[in-house]
């Protein structure tokens, strides 16, 4: 049983690693981001539309023909007056609009057009800048993909390659978006896994690797309980020492030992010098580690495992699964043996 | 080498596993759950009714020359009636009836139930309504900017609530259960247990700090396993 769950937690952190670690980076960058700068508004300021006074009387909207509407607004544009009649629309701004917009002066149908969208983005942006070049995109747009409707795309000579983006129905600046944006757009994207430019968090790709994650980390503690319980996650500041008598059989030669207790044997016999065959350091997997004890020791998980029965009824069990303070007497055949460091 | 870094992962993981338990479990919860369901859309029925543009006696026109400061005006309706909503010279919101151009008094309970039975998706009856009109008995899901507003709650077990605007008759916010969970939620996973809305707090960089440090540990492990499983040395 346990043994799964060490191998769940192998081949789920093979899959999810990679992006646990772009979780991981990607959250620091939010912790210590400038969030002003990344919201791409450092150069943004507000665009005053409205006019004091009107220049005619608005045309009543009783003698306007017009498709049926759920609101109309008054929208002045750079001192302008025009009905933004709302035919249809979601919750949010950013969700597809049928849009009609009337002269309130002249009841003539209009549009933002590139004059005014041009006007319109460089009043937003505080200091001078030159414009390079401004189209209309029609949705999806690349760096806002949420979008649903056409917007003007003006772009700026500015440093930081600031992209002003306008509503065509209303005027209004949706975003500018320059380097600063770019990048915290990427980290969200890399954060969200939105590789396939949904623009949110709610797709397939990121809800499996969610699943996967939950069930890496569970593993993981489940793991952990697993070691606390074999008296390998002591908090206990002082330790005792248990005397051991190692026999080494490829040098034909016999220690006496002190190691600490509340650490593996495996980690108590590195400590003193003697490193053990291993793979996995020390996890229970690699079956390597093994030292031939007292038959009665007691078998774990991991031991039964990894070693064969006439192993386990010879005395063998594995090194990094069992406590110094289980053995008193050992036979290991180790890979290195450096002069072991506390003689007695 | 190795036995170092199990070593390391194994109690890194033991002070900040749980935290990487939280950050899995309200990060599934916030990526299965539909951000539109969790805003609560499907709670409210969008008005599908146009305005009856041809009762609106009362012109714009003549809303400029009574109210000459008035900006934001909008026509919409409230009860499938033409109403005119905008912000007075004096920052007031105000609300006008379309068709005589009388100024219409703030909404009182009778109406703010009565929108919110129109308006709501299901049939369930209304378990309280309260006014709330200043800071003291503001609720922290509410922004603060939309006092006054009536606040009615449904009778369901995911307490389904509206706010209504008592100056515009809309529903400026909705919450129910799965929002209010999905805040904490979020609380949770940004590490932020005093409000809720800072992802810059030292804690979270503390054990993010640590987390990075203890995932790349264990990718090592998993590298070594997985890839070179039949190297000895690896002590
Ligand atoms: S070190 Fe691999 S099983 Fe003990």
């Amino acid at each position: 049983m346990f043994k799964l769950n060490k191998s769940l937690h192998k081949w789920l952190s093979l899959l999810v690693g990679l992006q646990l670690i772009i979780w991981l980076a990607t959250g620091l960058y939010f912790n210590l981001m400038d969030h002003k700068k990344g919201s791409g508004n450092a150069n943004l300021r507000p665009v005053a539309h409205t006019a004091g006074n009107l220049n005619a009387p608005l045309l009543p909207l009783k003698s306007l023909e017009f498709a049926p509407a759920k609101q109309v607004k008054l929208l002045w544009v750079l001192g302008h007056p025009y009905y933004q009649i709302t035919h249809q629309s979601g919750i949010h701004s950013y969700q597809a609009k049928q849009v009609t917009l009337l002269d309130a002066y002249t009841g003539q149908k209009a549009t933002i057009n590139e004059t005014l969208a041009r006007t319109i983005a460089l009043k937003s942006f505080k200091g001078s800048v030159n414009i390079i070049s401004a189209n209309l995109l029609q949705p999806p747009i690349a760096e806002l993909p949420k979008h649903e409707n056409p917007l003007w795309q003006v772009k700026l000579s500015d440093t930081e390659n600031t992209n002003v983006y306008i509503d065509s129905n209303s005027g209004r600046v949706i975003a500018h978006i320059n380097d600063d944006r770019r990048l915290r757009d990427l980290m969200f994207t890399l954060h969200f896994m939105d590789y396939f430019g949904t623009g949110g968090f709610n797709h397939w790709l990121i809800i499996l690797f969610a699943i996967a994650t939950l069930l890496l980390s569970m593993t993981g503690v489940t793991w952990l309980i697993e070691r606390f319980k074999a008296g390998q996650l002591s908090f206990a500041f002082k330790s005792n020492k248990q005397r051991i008598k190692v026999i080494e059989l490829a040098q034909q030669q016999t220690h006496e030992l002190e190691l600490k207790t509340g650490i593996s044997l495996f980690d108590g016999l590195a400590a003193a010098g003697i490193a053990l065959p291993s793979n996995c350091g020390g996890g229970g997997t690699c079956g390597l580690c093994k030292v031939r004890c007292n038959e009665n020791t007691q078998m774990t998980d991991a031991d039964k495992a990894n070693l064969s029965n006439s192993k386990l009824e010879q005395g063998y069990r594995l090194a990094c699964q069992h406590n110094t303070a289980e053995v008193t007497e050992i036979e290991v055949r180790s890979r290195t043996f450096n002069k072991p460091k506390n003689k007695p | 080498m190795i036995r170092t870094i199990r070593k390391y992962h194994k109690w890194l993981m033991a002070f900040i596993g749980v935290q990487f338990l939280i950050w899995s479990i309200t990060g599934l919860y916030m990526v299965t759950m539909d951000i539109h369901y969790i805003h609560g859309e499907s709670l409210q029925r969008q008005n599908q009714h146009p305005i009856a543009v041809n009762q609106v006696n009362y012109s714009l026109s003549d809303l400029h020359s009574e109210y000459p400061g008035a900006h934001q005006v909008t026509l919409t309706q409230l009860m499938a009636e033409p109403v005119y909503h905008f912000i007075d010279k004096d920052h007031t919101q105000r609300l006008i009836d379309a068709k005589t151009g009388q100024l219409l008094p703030l909404i009182d309970k009778l109406q703010a139930l009565k929108i919110a039975k129109h308006q709501y998706t299901s049939g369930d009856a209304i378990a309280s309504v309260q006014l709330i009109d200043n800071q003291s008995q503001l609720p922290s899901e509410l922004a603060s900017r939309h006092l006054p507003v009536w606040q009615v709650v449904f009778d369901n077990v995911w307490a389904p609530t509206f706010y209504i605007s008592q100056n515009s008759g809309d529903i400026v916010t909705k919450r129910h259960f799965f929002w209010r969970l999905f805040d904490w939620m979020w609380r949770f996973h940004i590490m932020d247990y005093d409000d809720g809305e800072n992802v810059a707090n030292w804690f979270l960089l503390l054990i993010a700090l640590l987390g990075t440090l203890a995932a790349l540990f264990g990718a090592t492990l998993t590298y070594q396993r997985v890839f070179k499983p039949n190297s000895q040395g690896a002590n």
